[in-house]
Order: structure tokens, then sequence, then C-alpha cells
């Protein structure tokens, strides 16, 4: 950001742009713009890993002083989330070197079931992937057949499925329906696949059973959510 | 980092941010201590961001 003593030096200035001055603002109002979360939590551990998480604070920040923004761009998407079940429990249990082995174990494997139905890995998450598909029948084939084949290697596995527009940043996603995914996979009991009803109902037809999981409340994410178990 | 946020990074700290005028030369000065803005010389001063910058990949750019 560029500072001028007044708009009138702004417009004044050679390189100056009029078709931009969505973005031009009173150095007041950009120091309340940079009070987004996005910027607070800058000395917090875990600010890259969330700093998509705080993206949109920061354009409500921009809205609420009147800036219009561009759309971001938005991908309809079938997102998984996989995550080993008592992961730190088993780390210690195990030792280091046998859990980073078997670490690698867990990952050659999601990774092989990816492939094999298509999806791409978005990203590590801890002890598990964040991974989108463009076909929801495969991202809960993938999820079950990852969930089968870890118990050989001594792990399990709990995974949340969820299809919605997505917001592409980058080779990242993010957006609500990632945030969705990842707290349905929270819910998700060990060896399950818990999908959403927009997955479920996108899937009618494929030959996948389920049963009702009842309604939750997926923290941070406004009302309820009937989620459903993979059967078959 | 945006010089406007950088106070984040000095929490409960006074931070001045000193700058010049692209047109003129002339200086700037924004003191700030947290949430509270202390002082902008002169009150007119603008900020301009030549990019739609909010549609960024977080953590590069200009959030650095």
């Amino acid at each position: 950001m560029n500072l001028f003593r007044s708009e009138e030096h702004l417009t004044r200035w050679l390189n100056y742009f009029h078709a931009v001055d969505d973005y031009v603002m009173p150095a007041g109002d950009w120091a309340k713009v940079f009070s987004a979360t996005m910027f607070r939590r800058r000395l917090e551990p875990d600010y890259l890993a969330r700093a998509s998480e705080y993206l949109e604070d920061y354009r409500q920040a921009l809205r609420a002083m009147g800036k219009t923004l561009p759309a971001p761009d938005r991908v309809m998407s079938t997102v998984l989330f996989t995550d080993i079940v008592d992961s730190t429990r088993q780390a210690a249990h195990v030792g280091d070197s046998e859990w980073r082995a078997l670490l690698k174990r867990h990952n050659d494997i999601a990774r092989n079931q990816l492939a094999h139905f298509g999806g791409r890995e978005i990203k590590q998450t801890g002890d598990g992937f964040l991974s989108a598909f463009d076909s929801p029948t495969r991202a809960i084939r993938c999820a079950t057949a990852i969930c089968r084949a870890m118990p050989n290697i001594g792990l399990q596995v709990r995974a949340g499925v969820h299809s919605g527009e997505c917001e592409v940043i980058g080779d990242d996603l993010g957006g609500i329906a990632v945030h969705i995914g990842a707290r349905i996979g929270a819910v998700a009991g060990p060896n399950e696949v818990l999908v959403s009803q927009t997955a479920k109902d996108a899937v009618t037809g494929s030959g996948i059973s389920f049963d009702d999981r009842g309604a939750h409340n997926l923290k941070g994410v406004p009302g309820q959510w009937q989620l459903y178990v993979v059967v078959s | 980092m945006e010089s406007l946020a950088v106070r984040w990074l000095f929490p409960g700290q006074e931070v001045v941010v000193e700058s010049r005028c692209l047109d003129c030369g002339e200086s700037i000065r924004v003191r700030t201590r947290d949430e509270e803005i202390l002082e902008i010389n002169p009150e007119t001063a603008v900020g301009y961001m030549p990019s739609p910058f909010a549609t960024s990949r977080a953590g590069s750019g200009a959030f650095n």
C-alpha cells in the first residue's frame, strides 16, 4: 500500500489509475481494516495453517469500509478429510522411529487410493489429508477404501465428505465448504466415513448405502447438519 | 506485511510508521498501539492499494 498526504496528492500522482479507486481509503480506515483477525493473529503459532480461514474476516473488514471486492474463483467440488484416530497415543506407544515409518505407509496407502479414485491431494493436515474430487461417488469410495486398508497396518482412520462450492486459493481450496468437510470428519468414529446430506443426495443411484446419524452441530458452522455414515 | 498491520507484531507497544507521500515527498506519520490509532499526520492522509489483493493467496504477497 502507498501513502499520500491527501486524495488530491494521490490523483496528482502520475502512476495513479483511477479505475481501481476502490482501494483508496483514509489511512485511519486502512488501520481499522488491518485490525482484522488475519493480521492481529500473526504471532500465533498456527497462523500460517489458518491464514485461509482468516481471509473472509479480512474481506468483511473491507466491506465494512464500503469496499466492494472481486468475487474469488469458486468451483463445485467434493472435499474429503481423512485423519488417523488417536495418533498421539499411537505415536507415543510405538516411538518416533516406528511412527515415522507407519506414517509413511499410511501416506502411501492414502495417495495410492487417491490416485486410483481420481482424487487430488490438496494438502496434509496433521495426520491426514484434505483432498478434492470432481465426483462425490469417487470421494466416498476412496474414503471407504482408505478406511478399510488402514487396519492392515494397525491404524484406524476417520473420514468426512462434503460437496459444495469451494474458493480456489492458488493450489489450495478454502471457504465454508472446506470447513464443513473438516468438521464432519472430526465427528466420524474410527473406520467411519461420514457424509453431509448434500454429498449423500448427490450420489443417489450410485449404489452406496447410508445409515442416518442424525442432526449435528458443527463447530463454527451455522445451523444443524444431518450426517450419514457409509455402510456399503 | 502491510505497514499499518505491523503493530500486531508488537503487542502493547506504540508503533510509529514514518512514510513519504509518493506525490510530494512530504512526511506522513501514523502512530498506533494495538487497536488504538494515536495519530495520523496529516489527518487527510490516504492509502492506495494498487491491486485487488484481497483475492491473493494467503501467506503470500500483500500478507507478508
